[in-house]
């Protein structure tokens, strides 16, 4: 990521110290960004002051409520989520958690801009802002995602805001978010959020049903039946979750995403018997709904808003006897990936598309493709978007981008733990890889071994390129491998560092630290440093200052050199 | 739902076997040795006399009394749900009931006699239903349920032939033993499918809301054997001397002994059922 200048809270809160607050009068707050990280391991005051900066920015209305929840993971605290506006208009990228007991604060987390000087009157209109990024996607925006006004902070110099028109673009293999200025229509910054699994690529109709998936093991369906036909469709969570097959047809993929065109009954997977023999759609939808499963028995999470929002995703979205005739980028997204559209889909609240693999007599750097659907993995991974999307919003790009997809990879593994063991039947050996279930031999990335697939196990070694948006992907190994350090212990192979994990039996302690700091203390710009602060924060708050989860957090993060 | 019942048990192995149904009770014990006390002095004054035959052909006998069948018996059915099979056993905690039992008996040939006996015991008792329903999302993963089931009734009707050898041990009492074939009809409430409600998400509970119970019944041949001690005391009363009709009305006291098994024949696998026991009866005699 960019380095942005900084201050640090030590500056800003001997500011603070020095000049006497009152109502009536404001302490003096060096303009600029202000990164805010202080918790239980922070210096009293630290914590203290920056609470009473944040109070002082939300009486400022330069800061406002969005998001006040209970913590169900610690009893009594509470979360809030505060977002810069100025003058009335989003500041992207400028928000702070700050997490209270009994009212008082237990750990501030996130970025405020100060001395933010734009005029937020645009010159152009929304239409206007569309018609643009229309130009330059080459497709119709989304009708659920009109160009909305922001203040930019700019990437790369300090105090620099522009008012922007922010819109969001399916361009078929890109979830492309543009930034139009909003007085000359240039184009400012455009990032791709499309959240791809690698780089470059009880009611009166339930029944059911039995299912072979991809790797043809048994699984129960919770499917609905209509008119003698069985649809994917399942009823019996609180969530509603849809797997619709796409038999093939791209173009009415690529509608869908777009929100252009609706999906009906008869876009559901369907069977004739109930005895499902369709594997991708078997596995989509029974992975889906054991993802939901575990986050709710895990982390007391319902669905990926906490709210019960549906699930939906969508297979066979290409024909696998096309490879052959189509477009790299094509094969890249929809033959040899999986995704998670965070606006997609026709009421424009999230769509997972799961890539069809290759033919089995075709293999692409020595491995085979099977449907992407048929790794649990790999489901909950890109479901775990979409709760990163519903909470922190990490900016999907550079060391926050990598934290999102490190998220994915820490939820997806930790489905598989918690489904192998209860699901299967120990048919199945869950570990740290992912996609080893479809993507053989071998899988697509390791969080107990990055290297095995060229990743970086050590902050010193991340990629600093711009491609894959700044590594979001392999970057995801750093704290990916911090996670794994932090449950199994070892000894870091660049730092030589030993951490003391907490044990395979204890995995869930880590699960949850992670889970909690990454949903309600990170910030969507959040750094690898702040991840590291938060973790620790997370341990302190769950397990206590002295104990072996807190302790293997801390270690995992220095030895994965991340301090 | 469907059920398919079984009658097994679980051994510790967990294998299911078929299951027998008699498991000892201390109480029949208890009831045959008392049967024993109580006859023990007039058995000892059988063999020291001439075991004069009684001058009364006809004895007709109404008792009632209790019968000894505590024990317990299990029961195991299966039925499809969510694409695996659900299981329940039943453990019926059998108990000692009442019985009325009446009959009559004809001195044949000295002291032979031939006698027909029909009794009649009932119980009420409690079963424990412990079930299983498999999880409507995940293979091997049933929920439990245990539920307590009251009212359970069991009804033995029999018929006794007895062939007797009835002694005149003093003039106004009379000592019989006695053997021969009964004819059994066992009724047994047995509970045959079980139904739960869904708590509903994550679908980890089930309430238990209800069974479905069917009497079966069953009819078999079995064995008995008994004590008859009646005494016609009353006429020599002092307050009843003059009441001649009293020379034919008596006090008794019968100790029978059954050995028979029902096996009921239910949806699955049958049922083992233990007939036999001790059974204490008490009543009025009349002989002519």
């Amino acid at each position: 990521m960019h380095e942005l200048s900084r201050f640090t809270i030590g500056t800003l809160l001997l500011a603070l110290v020095t000049v006497p607050t009152s109502a009536t009068a404001q302490p003096p707050v060096p303009n600029g960004v202000l990164r805010l990280s202080a918790g239980s391991g922070s210096a009293l005051t630290a914590l203290r002051d920056a609470d009473a900066l944040v109070n002082q920015l939300t009486r400022d209305e330069s800061l406002r409520l969005v998001r006040q929840e209970g913590d169900p993971l610690v009893p009594g605290r509470e979360h809030e989520r505060l977002q810069q506006f100025h003058d009335g208009v989003l500041v992207f990228g400028a928000e702070v958690t700050r997490q209270t007991s009994q009212g008082l604060p237990v750990s501030v987390f996130g970025t405020v801009h100060r001395g933010i000087d734009v005029d937020t009157t645009p010159t152009l209109s929304a239409d206007d802002a569309a018609r643009i990024v229309e130009g330059l996607s080459g497709r119709t925006i989304f009708p659920t995602a009109a160009p909305k006004l922001v203040v930019l902070p700019d990437r790369d110099a300090e105090s620099v805001y522009r008012l922007v028109y922010e819109a969001r673009a399916f361009s078929g293999a890109q979830l492309m978010v543009y930034f139009v200025d909003a007085a000359s229509g240039a184009l400012v910054w455009s990032y791709n959020d499309l959240k791809t699994q690698q780089p470059a690529l009880p009611c009166s109709r339930c029944v059911i049903g039995e299912g072979l998936g991809v790797k043809s093991d048994r699984k129960k369906m919770s499917v609905t039946t209509v008119g003698g036909a069985f649809l994917a469709q399942d009823q019996l969570r609180p969530a509603q979750i849809f797997t619709f097959d796409m038999r093939g047809d791209l173009d009415h993929t690529e509608l869908v995403l777009s929100g252009i065109a609706q999906l009906f009954d008869a876009d559901l997977s369907t069977d004739t018997d109930n005895r499902w023999l369709d594997g991708a759609s078997v596995d989509a939808h029974v992975g889906m709904g054991w993802t939901y499963d575990y986050l709710y028995k895990r982390f007391g999470r319902q669905s990926l808003n906490d709210q019960n929002v549906r699930l939906l995703s969508l297979v066979h979205p290409v024909n696998r006897a096309d490879v052959f005739s189509v477009p790299d980028e094509v094969i890249g997204l929809y033959f040899l990936n999986a995704f998670y559209c965070g606006l997609c889909g026709p009421d424009g609240v999230g769509v997972a598309v799961f890539g069809e693999g290759l033919p089995p007599n075709v293999l692409v750097g020595g491995q085979q493709f099977d449907f992407f659907a048929g790794a649990l993995d790999i489901v909950a991974h890109e479901l775990a978007h979409g709760v990163t999307d519903f909470t922190s919003a990490l900016l999907y790009m550079d060391e926050s981008g990598a934290l999102n997809e490190a998220f994915s990879d820490v939820i997806g593994v930790g489905a598989e733990f918690y489904a192998e063991s209860l699901f299967r039947g120990g048919a199945g050996v869950p570990d740290y890889t992912l996609g080893e279930d479809v993507i053989e031999p071998g899988g697509i990335r390791s969080l107990a071994n990055p290297l095995q697939f060229g990743d970086p196990d050590h902050y010193s070694l991340r990629f600093l390129g711009e491609a894959d948006n700044g590594g979001v992907h392999t970057n995801s190994l750093i704290p990916g491998h911090a996670f794994f350090l932090a449950i199994e212990g070892g000894t870091n192979r660049v730092s030589g560092l030993r951490v003391a994990g907490v044990g395979a039996a204890n995995r869930g302690q880590i699960e949850q630290v992670f889970y909690r700091a990454f949903t309600v203390l990170m910030t969507s710009n959040a750094d690898f440093a702040a991840a590291r602060t938060a973790t620790i924060q997370s341990a302190l708050d769950l397990y206590g200052a002295n104990s072996p989860a807190a302790r293997a957090v801390t270690q995992a993060w220095t030895a994965v050199g991340v301090n | 739902m469907s059920p398919i019942r079984t009658a097994a048990s679980t051994d510790a192995a967990g294998q299911a076997r078929p299951r027998p149904a008699r498991s000892p009770h201390p109480r029949s014990l208890l009831f045959a040795v008392a049967g024993l006390l109580v006859t023990a002095p007039a058995l000892a004054q059988l063999g020291q006399l001439a075991q004069p035959a009684p001058t009364d052909r006809i004895v007709v006998r109404l008792d009632s009394g209790l019968r000894s069948a505590s024990h317990t018996i299990a029961d195991t059915g299966v039925f499809p749900a969510n694409l695996e099979q659900g299981r329940f056993r039943t453990d019926y905690d059998l108990k000692d009931g009442r019985v009325v039992d009446g009959g009559a008996s004809f001195l044949l040939w000295r002291n032979l006699a031939i006698g027909l006996d029909v009794s009649n015991y009932r119980s009420i008792h409690d079963a424990q239903i412990h079930s299983e329903l498999p999880h409507p999302f995940f293979f091997d993963a049933p929920r439990a349920s245990t539920a307590q089931v009251a009212g359970l009734e069991r009804r033995d009707l029999g018929i006794h032939i007895r062939a007797l050898w009835m002694s005149q041990v003093a003039g106004w009492l009379v000592v019989s033993v006695s053997a021969g074939p009964s004819v059994i009809t066992a009724r047994q409430d047995l509970v045959s499918a079980v139904q739960h409600t869904e708590v509903g998400f994550p679908f980890d509970e089930i309430v238990f809301a209800g069974q479905t119970v069917s009497a079966e019944s069953e009819t078999t041949a079995g064995l008995n054997a008994g004590i008859d001690i009646d005494s016609f005391f009353l006429h020599r009363l002092p307050f009843l001397r003059n009441v001649e009709v009293l020379r034919h009305v008596g006090l008794g006291l019968l100790v029978r002994y059954v050995r028979a098994t029902a096996v009921l024949q239910s949806a699955g696998e049958p049922i083992e059922l233990d007939l036999g026991g001790v059974q204490i009866t008490s009543g009025v005699r009349f002989r002519f």
